[in-house]
Formats: structure tokens, C-alpha cells, sequence
């Protein structure tokens, strides 16, 4: 992959595919690095409210594969590697996992971190109790008391989505609830929920798992013995990813970033300071990003010969000299099969709740179908690590079909 | 990533400072190459298939289009394409060994000798100064080569290419065989081609090094000052061996056949003659060459495994100079046909 | 989709929500892998849940795997 780009994105959600795929429209040689999995917080929302219309909702897996598609059918190239430092300059440098590259231009669209409350042991909890994805651990608490911290129109949304599954689900409010008449109206509506305004919680109790939360109301100090806790709120932007840009005090990054001085840094999304955290606003934020990438690049080209402005400059169409495709798709070559047997079969799990008897069911079926004597099986003990290197390569020589299981 | 790409704000005349800020290029001026430039070269190939295998490192194989646009940044006419396609079919052939010619640190550059009447309808210059400038042909098919190993191959300077010194040859390095004023059969017939097909030969060399022999006035004289030129403590064919060039200039070359040397009588002989004696290679350096299993045959080294890794043709005009290329050693010489359009 | 390079027939059972991360990834890999379904959430499922879930990826497994075995 090119280590020199005209365009490279930090942060491949709504905000950051948008602003690549305008760049990349624009001729622009374009990377959009994440660090997992493109989509940002749309990952973790199993459906998306008031889009594409206010009051209407989205499956929000087709709206990240469309928001990728778009991108990569415009010519974006996806990087899955942490960018952890940008450093200014002409170009940009950025440090990533893979290596260091360049861009002309940058644009920071991390979004923010996960919902925090800043108390003792809270890290510890982490998947331990707390979470911040009711679609994702909502199920884990089935027939079990959570709480919810928050106060936006996301938090009334998830506390809908955990009513659900729980037994009860107390919101925790800090202030005064922002969502609107209609979130009010439904979890008034919700048997099992519970809203409490005006709340702060204090401490967190449990051994290696969350028994119970201690919370600070108008009436004094109260314990609440809940399981789950999924937090909304202390949420932090990118504060020190780019050299000398400062942070607000939530963490995010000024819009302009750095100006063209300095190397253009460019910021989109939920990571820029006052940013209205929708889709919707996202969309916007880093269409605008991606016009502004295209104006920079077109700024530093210069002047047109003869004086004329460049912002409407001329454009020259070359054939990229250094394209090329991979050798297997040139020739369309097959990979040749395995050397095993096809009585070979194993299961490689991720190690994600259920994953594995997930896997030992269907792989039962395809046992008793094909009338197998055993099946082999591996796992990997962390599901965001990549395989070991070692067990993918007893697989490939041991086995001629191996059935493997992604995500949660 | 789209084969064709927008630049904004970029004009003919600024194309230059945006392509070498991109990493394209050689440091010299290029050819922007427009779709329709490239269409207009690719004319030249109609009806022929490419034939490329991937290009080390990047393992890239290059579409019509972009192996077409590299020829136009280094200035080739449509006509020059055909040629430089056989050129490049010859440098991906596995012998030559692209990928270990890219990344050594030894200054080889991609030699690409052209035989047959192609010469003659591109202009590819078999004569006076044709290993220097001032020819279009030469200047922009042996270009093109090397445009298209660092562009679609990756193998950029300081990164994949780490050459200690590099060469001027890697600019840029063609040239024909002056068949006209050779005495003996062209090069490429005696490699098995048909006379009258038009060949490019590719082998991995560094810079032509002079032999120049102004006294000698029989062959034996000239063969002492060749075999001297050859026996040289310095060069990879010591010890890498690999094959090698004699280029005869066309007054050398006729002097030798006067008195009755062949082409193939040449080698043998200065596979005998041209010898480093063992006492003038360092003792560190011998433990070297043993440890790469080269021992000395007698007191000498002989330069590379045998007379038949010695290729000798003749290009050159007027002069008593004639030049000798050393190469890179783990390379071989591959000569490939024209393709000609169906 | 390693493993599929390196010429096993290594269906993934994927989970609705990670079905765009998996077509990114094999984009950028330049790999079209077998790909089995599963209404995302698997965690956190009863039995009956998990059976369900089960029932409709091996629907869909069963077909490809025969294919895959028979144009070999």
C-alpha cells in the first residue's frame, strides 16, 4: 500500500467515510484508516433513529455498508490500523501500527471514546457489567436489573432497547433529561423502566463483576443492586492525537484543526468541538471535511498559468502510472484446494459469548450431513487480536474445511 | 484505487512539480500521460496481449494503461512500445531476477541491447556515442523500463531500491548492435533467433567500463588490453560471476577478425586470459569469496563460471574503443522477440 | 480469509452487525470469502435462541459446503 497520500482519514464512521468518499470523488488519492471496523459508533447501534427522516429509523449495518461502498466504489482505499499520533508538517505525518505515512491533508474524525464516569475500578468493570452497547450486550442481562447513564436522545434509545431484555432499567440522569416528548412518552410507557433526574453516581461495587451502583440523589445516597451498567456519558474526543492542536474540555478538536502552515489537519464528526452528535449532522460535518480537503489540495497546486484563480482551476486527467492489480486477480487463478481430505473439518472460534456453541451446533449438523467422525477445533482467546499466525497455519495444513465465526 | 485520477489545479506546465511530489518520475521531466496520450501508444500495441507477470516488489502486474502511460512519461513514441514490451517480458522472466536486481546495493541497471530492423524504424542508435545521449530511441525505451519497475514495482530510490551509489545507467541505458559493422553474425541469431527478428536483450549491468587500445595493431594486442580490462579485482563477476558483455567497438572488432578470432573463439580465449591474479584480492576478501564458495582455479580467479557467460556483440562508431560491462551477477541475460501487431 | 487464500474452504458464520466490517476487510484483501448469516446478537441468547440461530445457519451452511465439496 502507498505510503503517500493526498487525503488520509482518521476514523472510518459516518463522518470520516463521508469526508473520504467526497476526496476520493474529487480525484483524490484517498486512505481511511480504523482501527477495527469501519461503521464508528453506527457499530454499536443496532438500528439508527431520525434517519434517514426525523422519526424514522435505518438498520445501521446497511447504512455502514452502503456509507463503505460509496467510499470504496469512489476510490477509497480502507487501512484497518491504529493511527496513533499526527504530527504537523507539509506533508502531515501520521504514525500508525503498520508504519508511518504522509498526507497532504489529514482529517481527524475519530469521534469520541466510550461513555465513562471517571470512578475507582471502573476500568476493571469494563465487560464486566459496564458496557456501552445495548445491541451488543443487551442480551447478556436478559432477565436482569441495569442501569443506564445519560441524558441524550441516544440514552432514551437504549434504555428502550434494554427494556426489552431486563428485568428493570433505572435511567440515571445527572441533570435534566434532552431527549424529546415523543423518547419521554415511550419510556413513561416502558413497564420496566425507571427514570431518575438529578442523579450522580458515586461508586461502583462488586468483586471482578458489577453487583451494584451508589448512586447521589436530592434525597441522600442510595444503593442500587443492578448487573449492568451502560454509560452515556464523559465521553472524550482525540484530545493529543495531533501535535499541537489543543482539546476542549471534552477531549474534541477545533474544526479548522491546524491551518495550511502547519500542514492541513483537518477535524469531522462527534471529535469536533460543539459537533451535534447525529447522523444526519455527521454526514454533513464530513462532506464539508472532504470539500475542504479538495479546496486545500487545490489551493497548494497554485495558481493557474496565466494568474487565474485555482479555486475553479484547471484539472488534468492522467493514467496513474503506478497502478497495477495483484497477481491472483490478473490471472484468476483459483487457490488450489487444501491438501487435507474433505473428511477434515474443524471449528475456529473467536471466543465471544456463544460464539462457540454457535459453531459446535452448526458444525454438528455438517458433521451428522457428511457423516464425519470427529471435528477439529481451535479458538482464539481474544476476538479483536488477529489469529495467531502459528494455529492458522495448523489449520491451512491440517484441515480442508474450517468453519469460522465472526463477531458477537 | 481508480487507474485514471483527477488532479486538481494541475496544468501541463506545473505537472511536473505535482508528479515528482507524488513520486513519480526520475528527477527529470516527464510526459504527463493522458488518457489520450496513453490511447494514442497503446495503438502501437493492437491486437498484442501484454504478457506481464508481477512486478517485484509490489507483485502488481501492470494493466494495458498503465504500462502504456509509463512509456509516455518517458517520452516513447506509440512505435517505441512493442519494444519496450519485450524489454520488460525479459526483465520479468525469473532468471533475470527483478527482484534481487531492485533491492541490491550493487549500481546495476537494466541494460536493453536491441538487434534487428527495429533498430533502424525507431531510430535506435548502433553508432557513434549510442551508449550516450543525444538518441530519442535510447533515451526514452531503456527510460521507460526503469519508469515502470519503480512505478508499478514500488522499487523506489532510498526505499526498495537501495543501491550504495546507484549509476548513471539507471537513468537510462539502450542501445542497438551495429549489425551493419559487425563481422560476425548479430548477437541475437547467435542466440537462436531467426535473422532478420528483432530482438531486445535484458541483463542486470553496471556502466560500460572503455577499453581503449589506440597501438595495438593485431588481435593478440588487443586481447591483452581487453583481458586486462576484464581482470579487475572490484567487480561482482569475480565472485557473484553471472554473465557479461563485451562490446566491441566496430575497429576493434574488425582488427580481431582480420586475424581470425570468432565471436566464439573470443570467449574461450578470454576465458583463459582474462584472469585476476589471487595475489592481488585482498586475504579478507578471498575468506569472502570462499565463504560465497568461489575458490581460485590455480592462482587465479577467472571471471565469472565459464567462456559462455561472456557475451560479446558490437555497437560503437568510429574510434579505437570498445567497452566491457561487468553485471550484477545474480542476473541472467534474457533476449525476448519484438511482438509484432497480428 | 487467510485460510481461504491458502486454499481451505473456510466459511465464516458472521453476525449481521459485523457482515460490513467482514466485506471491508475482504475488499481490502481482495478476497471473496464464504459467508454464512446470523441475525446479530449471538451473545446473551437462551437455548431455544441459540437453537434457533443454529437452525438457520446451518440452512444456509449445509448447500455451501456441498458446493464447495462438489466443485472440487
Amino acid at each position: 500500500m502507498s505510503t503517500d497520500w493526498d487525503v488520509a482519514v482518521v476514523g472510518a464512521g459516518v463522518a470520516g467515510l463521508s469526508a473520504a468518499r467526497v476526496a476520493a470523488g474529487a480525484g483524490l488519492r484517498v486512505v481511511a484508516y480504523d482501527r477495527m471496523a469501519p461503521g464508528g459508533q453506527l457499530v454499536n447501534l443496532t438500528s439508527v433513529h431520525d434517519h434517514p427522516a426525523p422519526g424514522e429509523t435505518a438498520d445501521s449495518a446497511g447504512l455502514v455498508s452502503r456509507l463503505v461502498a460509496e467510499a470504496e466504489a469512489a476510490g477509497v482505499v480502507m487501512a484497518f490500523d491504529e493511527v496513533t499520533r499526527v504530527r504537523s508538517g507539509t506533508p502531515v505525518r501520521l504514525e500508525a501500527g503498520a508504519g508511518a505515512v504522509t498526507a497532504q491533508v489529514v482529517v481527524v474524525a475519530t469521534g469520541l471514546g466510550p461513555g465513562r464516569l471517571g470512578l475507582p475500578g471502573e476500568e476493571e468493570l469494563v465487560g464486566r457489567g459496564i458496557s456501552t452497547c445495548a445491541g451488543c450486550d443487551g442480551p447478556l442481562f436478559r432477565g436482569r436489573a441495569v442501569a443506564v447513564v445519560g441524558d441524550d436522545e441516544w440514552t432514551a434509545e437504549e434504555a428502550l432497547e434494554l427494556a426489552e431484555v431486563a428485568s428493570a432499567v433505572t435511567v440515571l440522569v445527572p441533570g435534566e433529561p434532552r431527549w424529546d416528548a415523543d423518547r419521554a412518552r415511550r419510556l413513561a410507557a416502558a413497564e420496566r423502566v425507571e427514570v431518575l433526574p438529578g442523579v450522580r453516581v458515586t461508586a461502583l461495587r462488586g468483586e471482578g463483576v458489577l453487583a451494584a451502583v451508589v448512586v447521589e440523589t436530592a434525597g441522600g445516597p442510595r444503593e442500587l443492586a443492578v448487573e449492568g451498567l451502560f454509560t452515556y456519558v464523559g465521553r472524550r474526543g482525540p484530545a493529543g492525537l495531533v501535535e499541537e492542536v489543543p482539546a476542549d474540555a471534552a477531549g474534541r478538536l477545533p474544526a479548522e484543526g491546524l491551518g495550511a502552515a502547519a500542514g492541513t489537519v483537518l477535524v469531522a464528526g462527534d471529535a469536533r468541538s460543539g459537533a451535534v452528535q447525529s447522523v444526519a449532522a455527521a454526514i454533513v460535518d464530513g462532506t464539508a471535511a472532504g470539500e475542504a480537503a479538495v479546496a486545500a489540495r487545490r489551493a497548494a497546486a497554485g495558481p493557474a498559468p496565466g494568474g487565474s484563480a485555482s479555486a475553479a482551476g484547471p484539472w488534468l486527467r492522467v493514467v496513474d502510472p503506478t497502478y497495477g492489480v495483484p497477481a491472483d486477480e490478473a490471472d484468476g487463478a483459483v487457490p488450489e484446494g487444501g491438501g487435507a481430505d474433505w473428511t477434515e473439518v474443524a471449528l475456529f472460534s473467536n471466543s465471544k459469548p456463544n460464539a462457540t456453541e454457535l459453531l459446535r451446533g452448526v458444525g454438528d449438523r455438517l458433521q451428522e450431513h457428511w457423516g464425519l467422525a470427529e471435528l477439529g477445533f481451535a479458538s482464539k482467546p481474544n476476538a479483536s487480536a488477529a489469529a495467531d499466525k502459528d494455529v492458522i497455519d495448523w489449520l491451512a495444513q491440517r484441515y480442508k474445511v474450517v468453519l469460522v465465526a465472526v463477531g458477537d | 484505487m481508480t487507474e485514471v485520477i483527477d488532479l486538481p489545479g494541475v496544468t501541463e506546465e506545473n505537472w511536473h512539480e505535482v508528479a515528482w511530489e507524488r513520486g513519480w518520475g526520475d528527477g527529470l521531466p516527464t510526459v504527463p500521460p493522458t488518457p489520450e496520450r496513453v490511447a494514442a501508444a497503446l495503438a502501437a500495441l493492437d491486437g498484442i496481449d501484454l504478457e506481464l507477470g508481477p512486478v517485484p516488489p509490489s507483485g502488481l502486474v501492470p494493466t494495458r494503461e498503465s504500462f502504456a502511460a509509463n512509456a509516455v512519461m518517458a517520452g516513447c513514441r506509440p512505435a517505441d512500445l512493442p519494444v519496450v514490451l519485450a524489454a520488460v517480458r525479459a526483465l520479468l522472466a525469473p532468471e533475470y531476477n527483478l527482484h534481487g536486481v531492485l533491492a541490491t546495493t550493487h549500481p546495476c541497471a537494466p541494460l536493453v541491447i536491441v538487434n534487428g530492423p527495429v533498430r533502424t524504424s525507431l531510430g535506435v542508435n548502433s553508432g557513434t556515442n549510442c551508449f550516450g545521449q543525444g538518441t530519442r530511441a535510447n533515451a526514452v525505451i531503456g527510460r521507460a523500463v526503469q519508469l515502470l519497475t519503480t512505478h508499478v514495482g514500488g522499487a523506489r530510490p532510498g526505499s526498495m531500491d537501495r543501491s550504495t551509489q546507484g549509476g548513471p545507467a539507471k537513468y537510462t541505458w539502450c542501445f542497438g548492435e551495429n549489425e551493419e559493422e559487425s563481422p560476425f553474425e548479430p548477437f541475437s541469431v547467435r542466440r537462436g533467433f531467426a535473422p532478420g527478428e528483432s530482438t531486445v536483450t535484458v541483463a542486470a549491468c553496471e556502466g560500460p567500463h572503455n577499453i581503449n587500445d589506440h597501438g595495438s595493431t593485431t588481435g593478440e594486442g588487443l586481447l591483452m588490453t581487453i583481458a586486462g580490462t576484464m581482470a579487475q579485482t572490484g567487480s561482482n563477476n569475480l565472485y557473484v560471476k553471472g554473465p557479461h558483455f563485451l562490446v566491441l567497438g566496430p575497429e576493434h572488432a574488425a582488427t580481431l577478425h582480420r586475424d581470425g578470432w570468432t565471436a566464439e573463439a573470443l570467449r574461450e580465449r578470454l576465458w583463459e586470459q582474462a584472469r585476476v591474479p589471487v595475489a592481488k584480492v585482498s586475504e579478507e576478501n578471498q575468506r569472502q569469496f570462499e565463504d560465497w564458495g568461489v575458490k581460485p582455479d590455480g592462482e587465479f580467479y577467472p571471471v565469472s563460471t565459464g567462456p559462455d557467460m561472456l557475451h560479446i556483440l558490437v555497437a560503437g562508431g568510429a574510434g579505437k574503443h570498445s567497452a566491457w560491462i561487468p553485471s550484477f551477477g545474480a542476473t541472467a541475460a534474457v533476449t525476448r522477440p519484438v511482438p509484432v501487431r497480428p | 480469509m487467510e485460510l481461504e487464500k491458502r486454499g481451505v474452504v473456510a466459511p465464516l458464520l458472521v453476525t449481521s452487525t459485523f457482515l460490513p466490517l467482514v466485506e471491508a476487510q475482504a475488499k481490502a484483501r481482495r478476497v471473496s470469502p464464504r459467508v454464512v448469516v446470523v441475525p446479530h446478537p449471538v451473545g446473551g441468547l437462551n437455548e431455544q435462541e441459540l437453537a434457533e440461530r443454529i437452525e438457520v445457519a446451518a440452512g444456509a451452511l449445509l448447500p455451501l459446503a456441498d458446493e464447495a465439496r462438489g466443485s472440487a
